[in-house]
Protein backbone atom coordinates (compact mmCIF):
# COMPACT_ATOMS: atom_id res chain seq x y z
CA UNK A 1 0.00 0.00 0.00
CA UNK A 2 1.12 3.67 -0.72
CA UNK A 3 0.75 4.82 2.44
CA UNK A 4 3.56 6.94 4.17
CA UNK A 5 4.36 6.55 8.06
CA UNK A 6 7.35 8.15 8.16
CA UNK A 7 7.95 10.58 11.16
CA UNK A 8 5.19 8.07 13.05
CA UNK A 9 5.73 6.18 15.98
CA UNK A 10 3.85 2.72 16.41
CA UNK A 11 3.90 0.26 19.27
CA UNK A 12 2.96 -3.50 18.21
CA UNK A 13 1.81 -5.83 21.22
CA UNK A 14 2.47 -9.40 20.47
CA UNK A 15 4.76 -8.22 17.85
CA UNK A 16 7.60 -10.86 18.17
CA UNK A 17 5.60 -13.78 15.93
CA UNK A 18 2.68 -14.17 13.50
CA UNK A 19 0.38 -11.44 12.88
CA UNK A 20 2.16 -8.85 15.08
CA UNK A 21 5.30 -9.56 13.57
CA UNK A 22 4.00 -8.95 10.18
CA UNK A 23 2.39 -5.89 11.02
CA UNK A 24 5.62 -4.43 13.22
CA UNK A 25 7.22 -5.36 9.66
CA UNK A 26 4.58 -3.76 7.44
CA UNK A 27 4.50 -0.52 9.42
CA UNK A 28 8.39 -0.27 9.72
CA UNK A 29 8.41 -0.87 5.70
CA UNK A 30 6.20 2.38 5.45
CA UNK A 31 8.68 4.90 7.29
CA UNK A 32 7.24 3.93 10.35
CA UNK A 33 9.47 3.68 14.24
CA UNK A 34 8.00 0.53 15.47
CA UNK A 35 8.48 -0.36 19.37
CA UNK A 36 7.42 -4.21 19.43
CA UNK A 37 6.25 -5.00 22.71
CA UNK A 38 6.26 -8.89 23.74
CA UNK A 39 6.92 -11.50 26.42
CA UNK A 40 9.21 -13.35 24.21
CA UNK A 41 12.45 -12.53 24.91
CA UNK A 42 14.26 -14.27 22.10
CA UNK A 43 11.78 -14.16 19.58
CA UNK A 44 11.28 -10.31 20.39
CA UNK A 45 14.21 -9.57 19.84
CA UNK A 46 14.87 -11.50 16.64
CA UNK A 47 12.20 -10.12 15.26
CA UNK A 48 13.22 -6.11 15.88
CA UNK A 49 16.77 -7.11 15.07
CA UNK A 50 15.81 -8.37 11.46
CA UNK A 51 13.49 -5.37 10.99
CA UNK A 52 16.29 -2.72 12.07
CA UNK A 53 18.65 -4.79 9.71
CA UNK A 54 16.59 -3.88 6.92
CA UNK A 55 17.01 0.19 7.09
CA UNK A 56 14.07 1.02 9.66
CA UNK A 57 13.43 1.79 13.47
CA UNK A 58 12.55 -1.20 15.50
CA UNK A 59 13.52 -1.59 18.76
CA UNK A 60 12.26 -4.33 21.36
CA UNK A 61 10.61 -3.96 24.78
CA UNK A 62 10.26 -6.39 26.55
CA UNK A 63 6.83 -6.83 28.77
CA UNK A 64 3.90 -8.78 29.94
CA UNK A 65 1.16 -7.16 28.78
CA UNK A 66 -0.73 -8.45 31.93
CA UNK A 67 0.71 -6.73 34.09
CA UNK A 68 0.05 -2.75 34.56
CA UNK A 69 3.60 -1.70 35.94
CA UNK A 70 5.33 -3.56 33.27
CA UNK A 71 3.37 -2.08 30.41
CA UNK A 72 3.18 1.20 32.12
CA UNK A 73 6.96 1.23 32.31
CA UNK A 74 7.48 -0.22 28.48
CA UNK A 75 5.19 2.80 27.30
CA UNK A 76 7.26 4.93 28.96
CA UNK A 77 10.50 3.60 27.92
CA UNK A 78 9.26 3.56 24.19
CA UNK A 79 7.96 7.47 24.88
CA UNK A 80 11.54 8.55 25.84
CA UNK A 81 13.06 6.38 22.91
CA UNK A 82 10.62 7.86 19.94
CA UNK A 83 9.46 10.61 21.29
CA UNK A 84 5.68 9.89 21.26
CA UNK A 85 3.42 7.37 20.01
CA UNK A 86 0.85 7.85 16.89
CA UNK A 87 -0.21 4.03 16.21
CA UNK A 88 -1.05 1.32 18.86
CA UNK A 89 -1.46 -1.72 17.28
CA UNK A 90 -3.12 -4.39 20.69
CA UNK A 91 -2.18 -7.47 19.50
CA UNK A 92 -0.89 -9.60 22.35
CA UNK A 93 -2.98 -12.96 22.87
CA UNK A 94 -3.03 -16.76 23.21
CA UNK A 95 -5.30 -19.31 23.05
CA UNK A 96 -6.50 -21.46 25.40
CA UNK A 97 -9.18 -24.42 25.14
CA UNK A 98 -11.73 -25.68 27.86
CA UNK A 99 -15.71 -25.02 28.16
CA UNK A 100 -16.87 -23.66 31.13
CA UNK A 101 -16.51 -26.38 33.44
CA UNK A 102 -13.08 -28.03 31.97
CA UNK A 103 -11.40 -24.42 31.92
CA UNK A 104 -9.34 -23.56 35.18
CA UNK A 105 -9.87 -20.19 36.70
CA UNK A 106 -5.76 -19.94 36.53
CA UNK A 107 -6.24 -20.33 32.52
CA UNK A 108 -9.42 -18.47 32.74
CA UNK A 109 -7.21 -15.25 34.76
CA UNK A 110 -4.40 -15.56 32.41
CA UNK A 111 -6.17 -15.67 28.93
CA UNK A 112 -8.45 -13.05 30.40
CA UNK A 113 -5.10 -11.21 31.27
CA UNK A 114 -3.66 -11.33 28.17
CA UNK A 115 -5.95 -10.63 25.70
CA UNK A 116 -8.61 -8.31 27.52
CA UNK A 117 -6.73 -6.70 30.21
CA UNK A 118 -3.40 -6.36 27.80
CA UNK A 119 -5.88 -4.40 24.98
CA UNK A 120 -7.02 -2.31 28.12
CA UNK A 121 -3.88 -1.26 30.26
CA UNK A 122 -1.31 -1.03 27.02
CA UNK A 123 -4.53 1.69 25.81
CA UNK A 124 -4.67 3.07 29.04
CA UNK A 125 -0.98 3.80 29.23
CA UNK A 126 -0.89 4.99 25.38
CA UNK A 127 -3.82 7.08 24.89
CA UNK A 128 -2.61 9.81 27.29
CA UNK A 129 0.25 10.39 24.92
CA UNK A 130 -2.89 10.62 21.97
CA UNK A 131 -4.85 13.24 23.93
CA UNK A 132 -3.41 16.04 22.49
CA UNK A 133 -2.42 15.17 18.51
CA UNK A 134 -4.78 12.12 17.90
CA UNK A 135 -3.94 8.93 16.98
CA UNK A 136 -5.43 5.26 15.44
CA UNK A 137 -5.67 2.13 17.42
CA UNK A 138 -6.01 -1.12 16.35
CA UNK A 139 -7.18 -3.98 18.25
CA UNK A 140 -7.00 -7.46 17.07
CA UNK A 141 -9.92 -9.27 17.98
CA UNK A 142 -11.31 -12.38 15.82
CA UNK A 143 -14.25 -14.10 14.20
CA UNK A 144 -14.62 -15.07 17.97
CA UNK A 145 -15.31 -11.65 18.55
CA UNK A 146 -18.79 -11.99 16.81
CA UNK A 147 -19.43 -15.63 16.64
CA UNK A 148 -17.91 -18.45 18.95
CA UNK A 149 -16.60 -21.97 18.62
CA UNK A 150 -17.33 -24.81 20.63
CA UNK A 151 -14.66 -25.42 23.43
CA UNK A 152 -13.21 -22.13 23.37
CA UNK A 153 -14.59 -20.35 26.45
CA UNK A 154 -12.00 -17.73 27.34
CA UNK A 155 -10.89 -17.39 24.09
CA UNK A 156 -14.20 -16.35 23.09
CA UNK A 157 -15.43 -14.25 25.99
CA UNK A 158 -11.90 -12.50 25.88
CA UNK A 159 -12.61 -11.74 21.87
CA UNK A 160 -16.18 -10.56 22.58
CA UNK A 161 -14.38 -8.10 24.67
CA UNK A 162 -11.94 -6.25 22.98
CA UNK A 163 -14.78 -5.71 19.92
CA UNK A 164 -16.90 -4.23 23.37
CA UNK A 165 -13.29 -2.53 24.28
CA UNK A 166 -12.79 -1.10 20.68
CA UNK A 167 -16.36 0.52 20.79
CA UNK A 168 -16.30 2.19 24.36
CA UNK A 169 -12.82 3.87 23.34
CA UNK A 170 -13.81 4.66 20.13
CA UNK A 171 -16.97 6.69 21.51
CA UNK A 172 -14.73 8.22 24.33
CA UNK A 173 -12.19 9.26 22.17
CA UNK A 174 -14.31 10.48 18.86
CA UNK A 175 -13.40 14.39 19.45
CA UNK A 176 -10.03 13.96 20.64
CA UNK A 177 -9.24 12.66 17.25
CA UNK A 178 -8.15 9.24 18.65
CA UNK A 179 -9.33 6.35 16.17
CA UNK A 180 -10.39 2.93 17.22
CA UNK A 181 -10.73 0.06 15.28
CA UNK A 182 -10.89 -3.74 15.33
CA UNK A 183 -9.92 -6.29 13.35
CA UNK A 184 -10.93 -9.82 13.35
CA UNK A 185 -9.55 -12.60 11.23
CA UNK A 186 -10.64 -15.71 10.48
CA UNK A 187 -7.75 -18.73 10.98
CA UNK A 188 -4.70 -16.79 9.89
CA UNK A 189 -1.36 -19.45 9.60
CA UNK A 190 0.52 -17.93 12.20
CA UNK A 191 2.42 -19.71 15.12
CA UNK A 192 -0.48 -19.66 17.42
CA UNK A 193 -2.06 -21.86 14.72
CA UNK A 194 0.48 -24.58 14.40
CA UNK A 195 0.20 -24.94 18.27
CA UNK A 196 -3.25 -25.19 18.18
CA UNK A 197 -3.38 -27.93 15.70
CA UNK A 198 -0.29 -29.71 17.15
CA UNK A 199 -2.80 -30.54 19.96
CA UNK A 200 -4.39 -32.55 17.65
CA UNK A 201 -2.88 -36.24 16.78
CA UNK A 202 -3.00 -35.20 13.35
CA UNK A 203 -2.47 -31.89 12.42
CA UNK A 204 -2.34 -31.47 8.87
CA UNK A 205 -5.93 -32.66 8.84
CA UNK A 206 -6.83 -29.56 11.54
CA UNK A 207 -5.06 -27.34 8.78
CA UNK A 208 -7.38 -29.15 5.75
CA UNK A 209 -10.65 -28.62 8.49
CA UNK A 210 -9.76 -24.92 8.58
CA UNK A 211 -8.82 -24.35 4.86
CA UNK A 212 -12.45 -26.27 4.41
CA UNK A 213 -14.26 -23.53 6.89
CA UNK A 214 -13.54 -20.64 5.05
CA UNK A 215 -14.98 -19.94 1.69
CA UNK A 216 -12.25 -18.86 0.04
CA UNK A 217 -10.88 -22.61 0.71
CA UNK A 218 -7.88 -22.17 2.20
CA UNK A 219 -6.12 -20.01 5.74
CA UNK A 220 -5.28 -16.26 5.29
CA UNK A 221 -1.84 -15.07 5.77
CA UNK A 222 -0.64 -13.13 8.70
CA UNK A 223 0.33 -10.24 6.31
CA UNK A 224 -2.88 -10.42 4.84
CA UNK A 225 -4.18 -9.63 8.37
CA UNK A 226 -1.00 -6.81 8.26
CA UNK A 227 -2.54 -4.93 5.42
CA UNK A 228 -6.24 -4.55 7.18
CA UNK A 229 -4.51 -3.06 10.22
CA UNK A 230 -2.36 -1.25 8.38
CA UNK A 231 -4.87 0.59 6.71
CA UNK A 232 -7.08 1.41 9.83
CA UNK A 233 -4.14 3.01 11.12
CA UNK A 234 -3.23 4.82 7.99
CA UNK A 235 -5.06 8.02 6.92
CA UNK A 236 -7.11 6.32 4.55
CA UNK A 237 -8.96 5.41 7.42
CA UNK A 238 -9.43 9.01 8.89
CA UNK A 239 -13.25 8.90 9.00
CA UNK A 240 -13.34 5.10 10.48
CA UNK A 241 -13.94 4.70 14.32
CA UNK A 242 -15.43 2.05 16.16
CA UNK A 243 -15.27 -0.41 13.62
CA UNK A 244 -14.72 -3.97 13.19
CA UNK A 245 -12.87 -4.80 9.83
CA UNK A 246 -13.60 -9.13 8.78
CA UNK A 247 -10.28 -10.22 7.17
CA UNK A 248 -11.62 -14.02 6.85
CA UNK A 249 -12.28 -15.24 3.73
CA UNK A 250 -15.58 -15.25 3.96
CA UNK A 251 -15.48 -17.29 6.58
CA UNK A 252 -18.77 -15.34 8.65
CA UNK A 253 -20.82 -15.33 5.36
CA UNK A 254 -22.56 -18.77 4.77
CA UNK A 255 -25.46 -19.30 7.21
CA UNK A 256 -24.59 -22.82 8.69
CA UNK A 257 -21.13 -22.36 7.59
CA UNK A 258 -19.08 -23.83 5.00
CA UNK A 259 -20.27 -27.72 6.32
CA UNK A 260 -23.41 -27.06 6.07
CA UNK A 261 -23.32 -25.19 2.74
CA UNK A 262 -21.71 -28.14 1.43
CA UNK A 263 -23.87 -30.67 2.81
CA UNK A 264 -27.07 -28.98 3.45
CA UNK A 265 -29.52 -26.37 1.21
CA UNK A 266 -26.36 -25.18 -0.52
CA UNK A 267 -26.07 -28.96 -1.94
CA UNK A 268 -28.76 -28.25 -4.07
CA UNK A 269 -26.99 -26.03 -6.34
CA UNK A 270 -23.30 -26.87 -5.50
CA UNK A 271 -21.03 -27.83 -8.53
CA UNK B 1 -0.20 1.90 -7.61
CA UNK B 2 -2.37 -0.20 -6.17
CA UNK B 3 -4.89 -0.74 -8.92
CA UNK B 4 -2.07 -0.43 -11.98
CA UNK B 5 -3.18 -1.80 -15.50
CA UNK B 6 -6.76 -2.64 -13.70
CA UNK B 7 -10.21 -1.41 -15.62
CA UNK B 8 -12.85 -0.22 -13.16
CA UNK B 9 -16.74 0.64 -13.31
CA UNK B 10 -17.99 2.85 -11.23
CA UNK B 11 -21.56 3.68 -11.01
CA UNK B 12 -22.82 7.15 -9.74
CA UNK B 13 -19.35 8.51 -10.71
CA UNK B 14 -20.77 12.13 -11.49
CA UNK B 15 -20.84 13.44 -7.77
CA UNK B 16 -20.04 12.69 -4.34
CA UNK B 17 -18.56 9.16 -3.42
CA UNK B 18 -18.68 7.80 -6.51
CA UNK B 19 -16.63 10.53 -8.26
CA UNK B 20 -14.09 10.80 -5.50
CA UNK B 21 -13.74 6.87 -6.19
CA UNK B 22 -13.44 7.38 -10.19
CA UNK B 23 -10.54 10.33 -9.54
CA UNK B 24 -8.79 8.34 -6.94
CA UNK B 25 -8.81 5.19 -8.37
CA UNK B 26 -7.82 6.36 -11.78
CA UNK B 27 -4.82 7.69 -9.69
CA UNK B 28 -3.81 4.23 -8.54
CA UNK B 29 -3.30 3.72 -12.16
CA UNK B 30 -7.46 2.32 -13.11
CA UNK B 31 -8.86 2.62 -16.26
CA UNK B 32 -12.06 3.91 -15.13
CA UNK B 33 -15.24 3.43 -16.79
CA UNK B 34 -17.54 6.18 -15.05
CA UNK B 35 -21.75 5.68 -15.04
CA UNK B 36 -24.12 8.16 -14.19
CA UNK B 37 -27.17 9.60 -15.53
CA UNK B 38 -26.03 13.39 -15.68
CA UNK B 39 -23.88 13.66 -18.50
CA UNK B 40 -22.97 16.97 -17.73
CA UNK B 41 -21.34 16.50 -14.76
CA UNK B 42 -19.96 13.00 -15.53
CA UNK B 43 -17.79 15.09 -18.26
CA UNK B 44 -16.29 17.06 -15.90
CA UNK B 45 -15.03 13.97 -13.46
CA UNK B 46 -13.88 12.04 -16.95
CA UNK B 47 -11.70 15.21 -17.33
CA UNK B 48 -10.64 15.72 -14.18
CA UNK B 49 -8.99 12.22 -14.63
CA UNK B 50 -7.37 12.45 -18.26
CA UNK B 51 -6.01 16.07 -16.90
CA UNK B 52 -4.22 13.84 -14.11
CA UNK B 53 -3.02 11.25 -17.20
CA UNK B 54 -5.97 9.04 -16.99
CA UNK B 55 -8.40 7.23 -19.12
CA UNK B 56 -11.94 7.76 -18.41
CA UNK B 57 -15.27 6.37 -20.26
CA UNK B 58 -17.79 8.67 -19.39
CA UNK B 59 -20.73 6.70 -20.07
CA UNK B 60 -24.04 8.09 -19.61
CA UNK B 61 -26.58 5.35 -18.51
CA UNK B 62 -30.14 4.83 -16.04
CA UNK B 63 -28.59 1.70 -13.94
CA UNK B 64 -31.68 0.29 -13.32
CA UNK B 65 -32.64 0.01 -17.29
CA UNK B 66 -31.36 -3.36 -18.35
CA UNK B 67 -30.33 -1.66 -22.12
CA UNK B 68 -28.26 0.94 -20.39
CA UNK B 69 -26.67 -1.27 -18.34
CA UNK B 70 -25.61 -3.70 -21.32
CA UNK B 71 -24.57 -0.44 -23.81
CA UNK B 72 -22.07 0.29 -20.48
CA UNK B 73 -20.44 -3.32 -20.40
CA UNK B 74 -20.27 -3.13 -24.24
CA UNK B 75 -18.93 0.06 -24.18
CA UNK B 76 -16.44 -0.73 -21.68
CA UNK B 77 -15.02 -3.77 -23.04
CA UNK B 78 -14.64 -2.05 -26.72
CA UNK B 79 -13.04 0.68 -24.95
CA UNK B 80 -10.83 -1.37 -22.58
CA UNK B 81 -10.90 -5.29 -23.31
CA UNK B 82 -11.33 -6.38 -19.88
CA UNK B 83 -13.00 -4.84 -16.86
CA UNK B 84 -12.09 -6.27 -13.22
CA UNK B 85 -13.62 -3.98 -11.02
CA UNK B 86 -17.26 -3.50 -10.61
CA UNK B 87 -18.12 -0.32 -8.24
CA UNK B 88 -21.79 -0.41 -7.70
CA UNK B 89 -22.28 2.87 -6.37
CA UNK B 90 -25.29 4.56 -7.22
CA UNK B 91 -28.09 5.38 -5.58
CA UNK B 92 -31.01 7.77 -4.14
CA UNK B 93 -32.67 8.49 -1.22
CA UNK B 94 -36.14 9.40 -0.75
CA UNK B 95 -37.24 10.67 2.36
CA UNK B 96 -40.04 10.40 4.63
CA UNK B 97 -41.61 7.63 6.76
CA UNK B 98 -43.23 4.83 4.90
CA UNK B 99 -47.13 6.39 4.93
CA UNK B 100 -45.52 8.83 3.25
CA UNK B 101 -43.49 6.86 0.62
CA UNK B 102 -45.08 6.57 -2.65
CA UNK B 103 -45.26 3.59 -4.32
CA UNK B 104 -43.63 5.38 -7.32
CA UNK B 105 -40.91 6.55 -5.03
CA UNK B 106 -40.85 2.80 -3.79
CA UNK B 107 -40.06 1.02 -7.06
CA UNK B 108 -37.52 3.66 -7.97
CA UNK B 109 -35.64 3.32 -5.34
CA UNK B 110 -35.85 -0.33 -5.35
CA UNK B 111 -34.93 0.01 -9.49
CA UNK B 112 -31.61 2.35 -9.01
CA UNK B 113 -30.48 0.84 -5.90
CA UNK B 114 -30.87 -2.72 -5.79
CA UNK B 115 -32.07 -3.92 -9.29
CA UNK B 116 -29.17 -1.92 -10.97
CA UNK B 117 -26.65 -4.60 -8.68
CA UNK B 118 -28.53 -6.97 -10.18
CA UNK B 119 -28.24 -5.99 -13.49
CA UNK B 120 -24.61 -5.76 -13.71
CA UNK B 121 -23.50 -8.38 -11.39
CA UNK B 122 -25.86 -10.27 -13.82
CA UNK B 123 -24.51 -9.76 -17.04
CA UNK B 124 -20.55 -9.12 -15.23
CA UNK B 125 -20.08 -12.45 -13.46
CA UNK B 126 -20.01 -14.52 -16.68
CA UNK B 127 -17.05 -12.35 -17.38
CA UNK B 128 -15.58 -11.75 -14.51
CA UNK B 129 -15.90 -16.46 -14.14
CA UNK B 130 -14.55 -16.69 -17.92
CA UNK B 131 -11.45 -14.36 -17.16
CA UNK B 132 -10.45 -15.68 -13.98
CA UNK B 133 -11.76 -13.65 -11.28
CA UNK B 134 -12.85 -9.92 -10.50
CA UNK B 135 -13.97 -7.78 -7.59
CA UNK B 136 -17.28 -6.68 -6.84
CA UNK B 137 -18.17 -3.26 -4.24
CA UNK B 138 -21.79 -2.32 -3.27
CA UNK B 139 -22.24 0.82 -1.33
CA UNK B 140 -24.84 -0.09 1.38
CA UNK B 141 -25.24 2.60 4.31
CA UNK B 142 -25.14 2.90 7.71
CA UNK B 143 -28.69 3.18 8.27
CA UNK B 144 -28.83 -0.10 7.31
CA UNK B 145 -26.70 -1.22 10.63
CA UNK B 146 -28.96 1.19 12.98
CA UNK B 147 -31.96 2.78 11.73
CA UNK B 148 -32.89 6.46 11.34
CA UNK B 149 -35.65 8.12 11.28
CA UNK B 150 -37.58 9.40 7.45
CA UNK B 151 -35.48 6.82 5.89
CA UNK B 152 -37.69 3.42 5.96
CA UNK B 153 -37.79 2.90 1.91
CA UNK B 154 -33.56 3.83 1.64
CA UNK B 155 -33.03 1.87 4.34
CA UNK B 156 -34.78 -1.27 2.87
CA UNK B 157 -32.80 -0.81 -0.18
CA UNK B 158 -29.86 -1.13 2.05
CA UNK B 159 -30.14 -3.91 3.76
CA UNK B 160 -31.65 -5.62 0.66
CA UNK B 161 -27.41 -4.37 -0.67
CA UNK B 162 -26.26 -6.31 2.12
CA UNK B 163 -28.00 -9.51 1.40
CA UNK B 164 -27.17 -9.75 -2.11
CA UNK B 165 -23.39 -8.86 -1.31
CA UNK B 166 -23.24 -11.61 1.21
CA UNK B 167 -24.62 -14.11 -0.85
CA UNK B 168 -23.15 -12.88 -3.89
CA UNK B 169 -19.86 -13.61 -1.99
CA UNK B 170 -20.65 -16.71 -0.65
CA UNK B 171 -21.62 -18.10 -3.79
CA UNK B 172 -19.01 -16.91 -6.18
CA UNK B 173 -16.05 -17.37 -3.79
CA UNK B 174 -14.63 -20.45 -6.01
CA UNK B 175 -14.87 -18.40 -8.93
CA UNK B 176 -12.48 -16.19 -7.82
CA UNK B 177 -14.83 -13.17 -7.51
CA UNK B 178 -14.80 -10.87 -3.75
CA UNK B 179 -17.97 -9.39 -3.33
CA UNK B 180 -18.15 -6.51 -0.31
CA UNK B 181 -20.61 -3.91 0.83
CA UNK B 182 -19.07 -0.46 1.85
CA UNK B 183 -21.82 1.19 4.74
CA UNK B 184 -20.83 5.19 4.98
CA UNK B 185 -22.09 7.43 7.42
CA UNK B 186 -23.46 10.81 6.91
CA UNK B 187 -21.06 12.03 4.11
CA UNK B 188 -20.62 15.59 3.17
CA UNK B 189 -21.53 15.09 -0.80
CA UNK B 190 -24.12 17.13 -3.23
CA UNK B 191 -26.90 14.09 -2.05
CA UNK B 192 -26.80 15.49 1.38
CA UNK B 193 -26.88 19.19 0.54
CA UNK B 194 -30.15 18.47 -1.59
CA UNK B 195 -31.43 16.32 1.56
CA UNK B 196 -30.80 19.20 4.11
CA UNK B 197 -31.90 21.81 1.37
CA UNK B 198 -35.21 20.29 1.72
CA UNK B 199 -35.83 20.51 5.48
CA UNK B 200 -37.48 24.19 6.67
CA UNK B 201 -33.94 25.60 7.93
CA UNK B 202 -31.07 24.28 6.24
CA UNK B 203 -28.75 25.29 8.64
CA UNK B 204 -30.46 24.45 11.38
CA UNK B 205 -30.50 20.47 10.16
CA UNK B 206 -26.81 20.27 9.60
CA UNK B 207 -26.13 21.32 13.06
CA UNK B 208 -28.62 18.30 14.09
CA UNK B 209 -26.71 15.76 11.22
CA UNK B 210 -23.25 17.03 12.54
CA UNK B 211 -24.66 16.76 16.43
CA UNK B 212 -25.05 13.17 15.96
CA UNK B 213 -21.63 12.34 14.62
CA UNK B 214 -19.38 11.05 17.39
CA UNK B 215 -16.09 12.68 15.39
CA UNK B 216 -18.59 15.85 15.38
CA UNK B 217 -18.06 16.35 11.93
CA UNK B 218 -19.20 14.79 8.27
CA UNK B 219 -17.20 12.28 6.79
CA UNK B 220 -15.83 13.04 3.24
CA UNK B 221 -16.53 11.39 -0.18
CA UNK B 222 -12.89 11.02 -0.52
CA UNK B 223 -12.38 9.25 2.78
CA UNK B 224 -15.14 6.81 1.82
CA UNK B 225 -13.19 6.57 -1.66
CA UNK B 226 -10.19 5.35 0.69
CA UNK B 227 -11.99 2.67 2.12
CA UNK B 228 -13.21 1.93 -1.68
CA UNK B 229 -9.51 1.41 -2.91
CA UNK B 230 -8.70 -0.53 -0.16
CA UNK B 231 -11.50 -3.02 -0.65
CA UNK B 232 -11.14 -3.32 -4.18
CA UNK B 233 -7.36 -3.79 -4.52
CA UNK B 234 -5.08 -6.75 -3.88
CA UNK B 235 -4.84 -5.90 -0.06
CA UNK B 236 -7.91 -6.65 0.82
CA UNK B 237 -7.57 -10.07 -1.02
CA UNK B 238 -8.68 -12.14 1.93
CA UNK B 239 -11.90 -9.85 2.42
CA UNK B 240 -14.72 -11.14 0.75
CA UNK B 241 -18.43 -10.97 2.39
CA UNK B 242 -18.27 -8.35 4.67
CA UNK B 243 -20.46 -5.36 5.30
CA UNK B 244 -17.96 -2.42 6.23
CA UNK B 245 -19.18 0.90 8.64
CA UNK B 246 -17.15 4.11 7.78
CA UNK B 247 -19.30 6.48 9.57
CA UNK B 248 -16.93 8.09 12.30
CA UNK B 249 -18.34 6.06 15.13
CA UNK B 250 -22.32 6.91 13.96
CA UNK B 251 -23.43 2.82 14.58
CA UNK B 252 -21.46 2.40 17.44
Amino acid sequence: MNIDFTGKVAIVTGGAKGIGEATARKLAGLGAAVAIFDIDLDAGYRSATKIAKSGAVCDFFPCNISVSAEVSQAVAVAVSKFGKIDILVSNAGIQLYGDVITTTDEDWDRLMGINLKGGFLVSKFVVPHMLRRGGAIVIVGSVQSMTAIRNSVAYVTSKHGLLGLTRAMSLDYADKGIRVNCVCPGTIDTPMLRWAAALSDDPEKVIQTCNRMHPLGRIGKAEEVADAIVYLASPMASFITGAALIVDGGMLVPAGGMGFQEGGTGAATHK
Amino acid sequence: MMLHSKTAIITGAAQGIGAASAVLFAREGAKIVAVDIDQKLLDQVSEQIEKLGGSCLAAVADVSRKEDVHDVLRSAAERFGRVDILFNNAGIVPAGKIDAIREEQWDRAMAVNVKSMYLFCHAIIPKFKAQGGGVILNTASATALRAVVDRACYTATKSAVIGLTKSMALDYVRDNIRANCLCPGTVDTPSLAQRLAAFPDPAEARKKFIARQPMGRFGTAEEIAQAALYLVSSAAEFVTGIVFPIDGGFTI
